[in-house]
């Protein structure tokens, strides 16, 4: 049997069945290719997205390393044209009412480079003065911004648009996530002891609590309760868990080292260390049987440097062995004192009866109250020792308010210093941060009550109850501290906010999810 | 052409025509496989960046303790500054319907924060002077033959500026309420919808494995789904850890 060809039907058959076969094959692979398109689109927007977030928490990282440059070189950004920004990515000075921009590197995704990555963000001041102490708030604005890679394409869900926000319409598409930060000061005052390395406290008679000379339910007229002889209150006036005076634990101590011995000391409050360890082996924070509160181990707070004053004005003298008087002068303009100077290292030493004593300046021979403040900066070491005198070695009279400034040693033992004041906040001691490699040593081991508060963020801190109690009153921080005696420190609550401001501490952190951004950093009350 | 010639073309035919299809079964197989896996891994990574986002600006969080009792689960419920408010005043500060719900409305005009004098930390009030905050509250849901995951916010909760603020039921008669589907997830298992670990099932612990407490500042996120119609049970599994900003500095 034989059929009849037909060759260029079954050709055209074939071509036929081969472009069908061929254009359902490029169908399915096409679609393949676009739903896979679509993925890597959205998995690319989406960490962009994520990579703007980080734009934006860079530059609130940036703006508090202006304010804490601001700190170091005290000039902190006034309130001004708002907001305020510098036109250089640290403080110049000058004020502009631009935001700053800060680039980062970019290796993801589309257009390479530095400019795809960048934040902008403004600092602005606000006085808070809901506070006793106006103190300083600022608010970091801090919009973060990435390029996106690809076309102007969504991602095959509207979801993702929704929870985006990107931005497609401009010739530069990008991802834009804006952060509202807020900070607050922490002040050299802020909690009774701090230090950098370890803390000791070597006797389980020391203890450390607090009251606030502001409130009289807390304080009996304006000091802390007095205590027996067995070491208990006698008024129950101050104490945490004392009846009916319900108040939170203030008396923590803190260090930015994993290492706290307590030595069953008595603390009213928590302790915080930097990543300590409690457990049997190997504990780094021990003997904490008597500790009120909790055993914290995230804590870290840097403590700023202290600079030596640059005075223009001050009446600059020698080393001082022999009683001598500083007067006061105004609040606006007070009396400086220099003793040394860097080039000739001068000390002040007292011993045997001598004394230093800080009073009111006069107005035409007689005492003016309003002549009240006084600065002494030290460029060696100030030491007192001995006895033979009513009153301590260094003696300020009531009503003065003195800051001194010790760049050497300091030793207050013998009759010591005696504040007539009774309040700690009329004396503040700066111990300015020495050379790396140099021993700075602050030692506190007076006959009498001490009332004041040193920061010295260089020296070992040394305090020893001597003669009567054995009480410091205001707060302590240095380079360690070593506690001993019958030490008792009472930490005054209402001294936070004064002294200097040591860093900034975030308080507030917020996404505003508002397509435009509208947050501005202005405080509502 | 003879007959064995025709039977023979006719096998061949027969057997390519059979490659093909199979092909074209195995590459719709494929292309439905790589479909849902593209589209769950999308919802699972909008679900997990709308979680952080909100985890982030949230002040206190209350998580649910799943059955086995090992992790936490949906819902969750996070209180958040509430920071915008109406503009003009009757209309609601958050979008209420459309695609939008739950986000801030287009009109919506900002909450400045203060300081709360007795702890100095930030605090945010409405015009008469009483704290304010949204709840937004993250469950599962269902429509249709799918499990969806809804954000649900609520505003506003209120409290005198010396309370702490919580988000107590009910709401206040004011209170307004929005929600919408964040993500959406196919039941290819045969379990019902009333078995959501089957078809999706959402966990947190922190950062130690552990069930979340109030001094936790992170939370590590696991959503696990099952895009896989043939296999249901090949997971696909997304992790991340989030670090709560707000809650981290109170």
């Amino acid at each position: 049997m034989k059929i009849r060809s037909n060759s260029q039907s079954r050709t055209a058959s074939a071509l036929v069945a081969v472009i069908i076969t061929i254009t359902i094959l490029a169908l399915l692979a096409s679609s393949l290719v676009v739903n896979v398109n679509n993925h890597r689109m959205t998995i690319s927007q989406a960490s962009a997205w994520q990579e703007a977030l980080a734009a934006a928490e860079a530059g609130v990282h940036q703006g508090i390393a202006q304010l804490e440059q601001g700190l170091a070189q005290n000039s902190l950004p006034l309130a001004g044209p708002s907001p305020i920004a510098w036109s250089s990515p640290f403080p110049s000075g000058t004020t502009t009412s631009t935001s700053t921009r800060v680039y980062l590197n970019h290796a993801g995704e589309g257009p390479s480079g530095a400019s795809n990555s960048y934040a902008d963000y403004t600092l602005t001041l606000n006085e808070n003065t809901t506070q006793t102490i106006p103190r300083p708030y600022y608010c970091i604005v801090s919009v973060g911004t990435v390029g996106l890679p690809g076309g102007k394409s969504l991602s095959v869900d509207s979801a993702d648009a929704v929870l985006r926000k990107l931005n497609l319409r401009t010739a530069t598409r990008t991802a834009t996530r804006t952060i509202e930060a807020w900070v607050k000061p922490v002040y050299t005052t802020q909690g009774p002891l701090k230090t950098d390395q370890p803390i000791n406290l070597n006797n389980h008679n020391i203890f450390v609590d607090s009251f606030n000379s502001a409130d009289p339910t807390r304080s009996v007229n304006g000091l802390p309760d007095a205590r027996d002889s067995n070491g208990h209150l006698l008024t129950n006036i101050g104490q945490f868990d004392a009846p009916n005076f319900n108040v939170p634990l203030s008396a923590n101590i803190a260090t930015n080292s994993p290492f706290a011995n307590i030595g069953n000391a008595s603390v009213y409050g928590d302790v915080l260390t930097n990543g300590g360890a409690t457990d049997a082996n190997g504990a780094t924070v021990t003997n904490t049987s008597n500790v009120k509160g909790q055993i914290i181990n995230d804590y870290y707070e840097p403590l700023e440097p202290i600079y030596a004053p640059q005075w223009s004005n001050a009446t600059v003298s020698g080393s001082v062995n022999n009683s001598k008087t500083y007067t006061g002068g105004t609040a606006t303009s007070p009396a400086r004192y220099q003793v040394g100077t860097i080039a000739s290292i001068g000390n002040i030493k007292l011993s045997g009866g001598k004394q230093v004593t800080f009073d009111f300046g006069t107005t035409r021979g007689s005492p003016d109250p309003s002549k009240n403040y006084i600065e002494l900066y030290v460029t060696g070491d100030f030491t007192t020792r001995g006895s033979g005198s009513t009153d301590g070695s260094v003696v300020i009279v009531n009503g003065v308010n003195v800051k001194i400034y010790v760049a050497g040693d300091l030793n207050f033992s013998g009759n010591g210093l005696v504040n007539y004041n009774n309040t700690a906040k009329s004396l503040e001691i700066y111990g300015i941060s020495p050379p790396d490699g140099t021993t700075q040593t602050f030692t506190l081991a007076g006959n009498s009550d001490f009332y004041g508060t040193v920061y010295a963020p260089g020296a070992d801190l040394k305090l020893a109850g001597g003669g009567g109690s054995g009480e410091f009153v205001g707060s302590f921080t240095g380079k360690s501290a070593f506690l001993n005696g019958t030490t008792q420190i009472r930490y005054d609550e209402a001294l936070a906010g004064s002294g200097r401001i040591s860093s900034f501490k975030i308080a507030g952190w917020f996404e505003d999810v508002k397509k435009t951004g509208t947050f501005t950093g202005q405080l509502q009350f | 052409m003879t007959l064995p010639e025709i039977m023979i073309a006719l096998a061949i035919l027969g057997i390519v025509l059979s490659v093909c299809y199979g092909s074209s079964v195995a590459l719709q197989r494929g292309f439905a496989s790589t479909t849902s896996w593209a589209d769950a891994r999308n919802s699972q990574l909008r679900v997990l960046d709308s979680l952080a986002a909100d985890l982030r600006n949230a002040t206190a969080t209350s998580f649910t303790t799943s059955a086995d009792g090992l992790t936490n689960t949906l819902p969750l419920t996070l209180t958040i500054p509430m920071r915008y408010q109406p503009n003009p005043s009757p209309s609601p500060a958050y979008e209420t319907t459309g695609a939008l719900a739950g986000d801030p409305a287009r009109s919506a005009l900002r909450v400045e924060p203060g300081v709360y004098a007795t702890t100095g930390s930030m605090q945010y009030r409405d015009s008469s002077g009483q704290q304010v905050a949204i709840a937004v509250t993250y469950r599962y849901g269902a429509s249709g033959t799918k499990r969806t995951i809804v954000r649900q916010i609520d505003w506003p909760y209120t409290a005198p500026p010396t309370s702490t603020l919580a988000l107590s039921p009910p709401l206040p008669t004011a209170a307004n309420t929005a929600s919408r589907e964040v993500g959406s997830f196919t039941n290819y298992s045969s379990a019902s919808l009333s078995d959501p670990d089957n078809i999706l099932k959402v966990t947190f612990t922190n950062d130690d494995m552990q069930l979340i407490s109030s001094s936790d500042t992170a939370v590590v996120v696991r959503i696990e789904a099952s895009p896989d119609s043939r296999h249901p049970e090949k997971k696909s599994v997304l992790n991340d850890t989030v670090f709560l900003r707000e809650a981290t500095f109170k």
